[in-house]
Formats: C-alpha cells, structure tokens, sequence
C-alpha cells in the first residue's frame, strides 16, 4: 500500500491528481496516524476543500468540528488549572500540544491530545499538588512499581486526573527524566516567551518537541509528532531570519545537539522540512552520531514513522521494539535500565514471540 | 443487484481478500473478516441492500481472530478500524454483534455533520418518532415491534441522526439488536422474520440481530419531520399504562444527556435540538410490556397535528 | 440591617431555549445545559439591561414579592454567579 499521508504532508497539493482508491488510502491512514484534523486544517488553509470528492469530506469537515471542541475544552482547562494554582504563586509552564493551542502554533491546528501538560520548578512541586487536590485533581492508583519507578526515574509525576472533568494532567518538574543521558538543566527552561505568556520561547518549544519525540518508547503517534516538529520549524524559521542561529546556540548550551541533529534530519527526510545548509555542517561535528549508528537509525526511525499500517511485520515489529529500548536506554542507567526493560517490555516481548506466526 | 443474489463463495472470497463493501445503513463500510460465521451473517443482515463492487465507503473495518498462541486456546475477535483497536477483543462467538457495536461506534465517534442521539427512531406519515431510553426502558422491544408489525419505517434502533438545522432526522437504517427475552417476543409477533442466532453471555445478555425491512433499507435516504419525542419506561407493575406531556425545556435537557456528540456540537448541538424539540411534542409512556396497547396509543399520538 | 449585595452581569447571556414555565440555558463553560425556572430569564433580562454596570440584588424583585419569590430570585443569582455569569461585588 502506498503511503499517501506522507505525500500529502508533503505536499497537500497533491490530492488534485488523487483517484479514488488513492482516497480510500488516505483516509483509512489519516485515521490510523491521529492525522484527520492536521490534514483537515493543511487542506483548509491550502484552499483544497473543494478538492475533495464530497463522499469523503465529511470526514475531514467533522475532524475540524472535534479540533474546534477540543480547543474549547483546553482553554477551559487552562483557565481551570492557573487558577488552581494561583494561592501557591507558581506560574506554569503549558508543554507540547497546549502550548501550541495557546500559542496559536500551526501545529496546534487540528490537534487533538488526550493529556494537558505543565511545567513547574521541582522545588515548589509539593505546593502544586497540594493545591492541584484542592481543585479536584487526584492521583491515579498506581502499582508499586509505577509509583517508585516515577518519583525515582522521570521528568513528571503520576498523571492527575480531574474527579469531575474526568481530564488529565501531567505535572512535568523537569523537561528530561532525572537521570537521562542528556545533561539538561530546566532551570535553563524557565525563561517564558515574550509575546504568549505560559509557554517556552520558539527555539525551546521546538527542542522540547524534538527531545520528547526522540527519547520515546513508543511511536504509535510518531508521525503526528513529527509533523508537529516539521510545522514549528516552517513558522519559526520564516518569521524570524536569525532562528537557525538562536536555535543552534541553544542546543549547544542545553547540550542537546545529537537530538537536534534527529529531529532535523527525519523531519528532512521524511516531510521534506526545509533545513538551511549551514545547520547541518554545523551539526556535523558535534551532533551528528557515528555512520553505523546512523545507519541503523536511518533504518528503524523511516520504517517507524511510514509506519501507516500498524500491521506489524516482523521486521516492523523489530524496529518498533529496538526503538523501546532505545527511548529506555537513554532515560536510564544501564542496570535499571535492563531490570525496567525486563518488567515493562513483558508483554511487547511475549506479542514478538507469540504473533510472528504471520 | 441484491447481496443476497450474490455467490456466498464470492461474498467470503471478497470478505477475506480485498474487502466487501457493505451499504451499512446511511454509511458504507468496506469489511474484511476471516471469521467463519460472519458471511452468513452478513447476508442475513444485509441481504436486501445492494451490492456494491467499487465505490468510495466510509469506515473501512476489520473482524478478525485474535492472533498467537491465544487462538488455540480460548479463540477471540478484535475489531478494527482503519488499524486502530478502540475495543478489547471479546469471545469469537460475538463477532457479529461485535461488528454491530463497532460500526455504531464508527458513526458516533467520528460523524459531526448531524446530532447524534442514543435513541430508536421511525417514521410514519413522514414524521418522526423518537424513542429514547436508558437500557431496560424497552425502547428496543417497542421499535421492533413498530418497525414488524405496525407498518413503521425504521430509520435507525440506536442512533437518532438530526440536521443540525434541527429540521429533519435522517435514517440510518441497520439491523435491529434485540436482547433477553425481546428476541422471543419478536420472534413470536412477526413468524419467519431472518435474524441471526442468539448469541449468549454477551456484556449485554443474550444478543440477535434481525435484519430491517425492505421498506426502511430502500428510503434510506429519505428524511424524517420533527414528530414525537417518546420516553418509555417499562414498567411491569402498572395496571395498564400511562402517558404524560412532558415540557419541551424538559424534553430538551434529556436528548443532550443522551447525545454522544453534545459536547463536540457545543452550542450549535444545543441549537440544533432546540429547534428541533420546538416542532415536537414530547410525551413519556409508562407500559407494562403489553406491546398491542403501546402500539395503540402510540399511533393515536402519530395522529396528533 | 446591612444593605442587600450589588451583582454585575460578567457576560451577555448564552444561548438558551424556553415554554412558559421552565428556561434551559446552554452553558459553554462546561458544555451542560442547565434549566431553571422562567423566572430566571426575567432575571437575567434585568441584568443585561444594567450590563455592565452592577445592580442591587433587590432590584431584581418588587417590594410586594413574596418570600418565596425572593428566595428564588437569590438562589438563581448564586446559581449564575457558580457558572460564572455574575459576581458578586463587595
């Protein structure tokens, strides 16, 4: 099966020259990729509505209502939580998909996002939860093992759920797992953006996406990610001409550059995101990984991504498991690593073994 | 040509090659399956729409046997939609209500192009009779009943589609999910009417599906006029029955609740069912489970300008 | 005996649905809908009359109200000031 999502993302241009069975392709893979309301909105802001045969439409016309809603419910969510938190005096820090709402990102548009995500300095982590429970949110039962693996292990605490809402919160106190690979300092972070008060400058907002999307453990919505990454760049780096270098400068000081190097190259690759020259010689020396590691990631990050099916084949299915570990790896030290890998990857190890009679 | 006309080898060829494409009401749905009884079912079901060889569809659904060692040992379906799983996978025995229930979910889930309510709803006169109702409130029973043996058109047994403008319901017209003892009743009422087998033990009770008649299949695109809003609720202690005009504000609170999209339509849901209740009338019926007597009043209500 | 409190209407009214006796109204803070008895819309109408400036809550009924009408009427304010429609001013 060809993948249409990619050539649309692409290009949205495209679908004039579609036929029908290429339509019925489309849409089955704009469904199985979280992309109808992206689309939606790529269609919608290219004038290409009229270009979708009307039996199909109404799938991209109630993708935007939902998109439409879903902001609603994010902004009362926004509202909801700052004031929670106004009696503890901490300002939060809105991440990936509220922040691009809130921004009015492009990569907003047409998002919709299960879990609402903030910020706030470790120190005053107990002060928020207080008064997080004050407003409603709770905690949700964990097992031991969750529980110690997150207050010793990540970047967050266990979700909060809201007792009426029924909406989750992800409390983050670090931007990276505590004992990640990457030295990565969130005091650095707070600085806000100038224009949208509530969220990480471009260059950060950027980075935090790319950080998130390359230190994952799973990828179902790897390439509803990726093209978040491969609109931020579009916006920033067309409405200000000194992006590149604010952006470089940044990853080197936070230390990030060999997942910059990532995010630039398979966004590159894979939606053909335009990348200026000299950011990659720049990263060439310092970011860029060894050519059999890089290599490898070539292979298993483009198989993952034009992931579209999510029939697993094996060779699919091994890719999609090197990845786990690969998020793990770098979350971790080496001995909780395996012990962690061991417990969680149980069940993907056992689907490995068990379905490969296809 | 008819789906019942066609070869039942060519049906499972197609259902476990490139897919069937099924007229699944207002919606068409390519289905893949390598489930065994799923064919005859579908041709039990489906056997007066039209066979459909090419066409754009709408949900494009998989019914397949779990995968792995699970199937030697206690065989499972899963259902799909365009790859993604939104359901657990349930014994292999109910992949045909399991099916039923998934393309429900594909149109409650994804269509915002209508209000959606979880509700029955038929036609006569070329208006509206909404039936409402939390389980056991026997708003099944009483639309199979109209819908076989009191000469209404069936528009839908589960989802109530109203323009957003609120000036008409459109049908959906799909097989009608009986449970419990309901399936003999109707079994009884209308002799030799095509269901499926019982399937038992379902999270539901014991589930058949009977197939809609010709009637409903061919005016499936022919929309409903506000009419009647009914609330029943069975209620086998009550001597005969009782019927009372409930307020339109009243009315219209209940069908929000019961709205699987309200909160994706916001204010333009709330609009919608306004001026929709504001052309109905809206009644709640208390019967004890005599079906002739419910079916008496009610199309006396039918009546009513 | 302290003076009645002042209320001010925060927002213009929402979409809303009504017969004779009962006003539903739609409520975009939280996607309900909520009903009230139609008395509320007479309310409301005085509100939006003085919108944005704040009025007394006994403006909002006549002097031969009964008791029971001006325990509705203030109970109905406190039902918009908790979905955010008025406040209640000091």
């Amino acid at each position: 099966m060809s993948n249409q999502i990619i050539r649309v993302l692409r290009d949205p241009e495209c679908i004039k020259t579609f036929v029908q069975n290429d339509w019925m392709i489309l849409v089955q893979q704009t469904y199985a990729c979280y992309l109808t309301g992206r689309l939606a909105y790529l269609f919608k802001k290219n004038d290409l509505m009229d270009s979708i045969p009307h039996k199909v439409r109404w799938h991209f016309e109630s993708a935007t209502t939902m998109a439409e809603a879903h902001k609603i419910d994010i902004s009362i969510e926004i509202k909801k939580i700052r004031q929670a938190l106004k009696m503890t005096g901490v300002k939060p820090v809105f991440l990936k998909g509220t922040a691009y709402l809130l921004a009015e990102d492009e990569a907003g548009r047409g998002r919709t996002f299960a879990d609402v995500d903030i910020y706030v300095p470790k120190e005053r982590l107990g002060a928020v939860e207080n008064a997080l429970s004050w407003g409603g949110w709770s905690k949700e039962q964990l097992t031991p093992y969750d529980e110690s693996y997150y207050y010793h292990w990540m970047h967050e605490i266990p979700p909060m759920i809201h007792s009426i809402r029924g909406t989750t919160l992800d409390v983050h106190h670090n931007l990276m797992p505590l004992t990640s690979r990457f030295n990565f300092d969130a005091g650095k972070l707070n600085a806000q953006d100038q224009t949208t008060p509530g969220v990480l400058p471009p260059e950060d907002r950027l980075l935090h996406s790319i950080v998130h999307l390359f230190m994952e453990t799973s990828y179902e919505k790897g390439l509803r990610d990726l093209s978040d990454i491969d609109l931020l760049i579009k916006q920033f780096s067309s409405s200000d001409s000194r992006f590149w270098q604010v952006l470089l400068n940044r990853s080197e000081e936070l230390g990030l550059n060999r997942l910059l190097f990532y995010g630039l190259r398979y966004a590159q690759i894979i939606l053909g995101t335009s990348i200026v020259d000299s950011t990659f010689i720049r990263l060439k020396d310092n970011g860029m990984p060894n050519r059999f590691i890089l290599s490898i990631m070539d292979k298993i990050v483009i198989a993952v991504m034009s992931d579209t099916k999510k029939e697993k084949s094996l060779p699919l299915q091994i890719s999609h498991f090197a990845l786990f570990v690969r998020g793990h790896w770098l979350k971790m030290p080496l001995h909780t690593l395996t012990y962690h890998v061991i417990h969680k990857s149980f069940n993907n190890l056992r689907d490995l073994v068990v379905n490969s009679d296809k | 040509m008819k789906l019942a006309e066609v070869e039942s080898a060519q049906l499972s060829h197609l259902l476990q090659g490139e897919g069937l494409i099924v007229q699944t009401g207002r919606f068409t749905s390519r289905i893949n399956s390598s489930s065994e009884n799923i064919s005859n079912d579908i041709l039990t079901l489906y056997g007066n729409t039209d066979f459909i060889e090419s066409k754009l569809y709408d949900f494009n659904v998989e019914i397949n046997p779990g995968k792995g060692l699970r199937k030697w040992l206690r065989p499972q379906i899963t259902f799909s939609f365009s790859s993604i799983q939104p359901f657990t996978p349930l014994p292999a025995n109910q992949a045909t209500p399991m099916l039923e229930w998934g393309l429900n979910w594909c149109v409650s889930n994804h269509y915002h192009q209508n209000i959606i309510i979880h509700a029955a709803v038929l036609e006569k006169n070329g208006k509206a009779l909404i039936l409402p109702g939390q389980p056991g409130a026997g708003k099944s029973t009483l639309c199979a009943a109209l819908a076989y043996s009191a000469g209404f058109r069936l528009l839908s047994d589960e989802l109530t589609l109203i323009e957003l403008d609120g000036s008409k319901v459109n049908p959906n017209p799909r097989p009608v999910s009986l449970k419990n003892k309901s399936i003999d009743i109707i079994r009884e009422m209308v002799p030799g009417i095509l269901c499926t087998e019982t399937v038992h033990d379902t999270q539901k009770g014991s589930v058949s599906l009977f197939r809609p008649a010709d009637k409903a299949v061919e005016n499936a695109n022919k929309p409903a006029k506000p009419g009647i809003v009914l609330f029943p609720k069975f209620n086998p202690d009550i001597a005969e029955y009782e019927l009372i005009e409930v307020s339109r504000p009243h009315a219209l609170v209940e069908l929000a609740n019961q709205s699987f999209n309200y909160p994706v339509l916001c204010q333009q849901g709330f609009e919608a069912l306004s001026a929709f209740i504001d052309s109905s009338q809206c009644f709640r019926l208390e019967y004890n489970g005599d079906l002739a007597k419910a079916i008496e009043i009610i199309e006396d209500l039918m009546l009513y300008e | 005996m302290e003076p009645p409190p002042r209320f001010r209407l925060l927002k213009q009214p929402l979409s809303s649905y009504q017969d004779g006796s009962n006003i539903v109204y739609y409520l975009p803070e939280s996607k309900q809908t909520l009903m009230l008895p139609i008395v509320a819309s007479e309310i409301l109408a005085k509100l939006s009359a003085a919108f944005p400036a704040s009025i007394r809550l006994d403006s909002l009924y006549d002097s031969n109200s009964s008791k029971q009408t001006r325990k509705t009427v203030k109970k109905i304010v406190n039902v918009f000031s908790d979905i955010g429609l008025t406040e209640e001013l000091e």
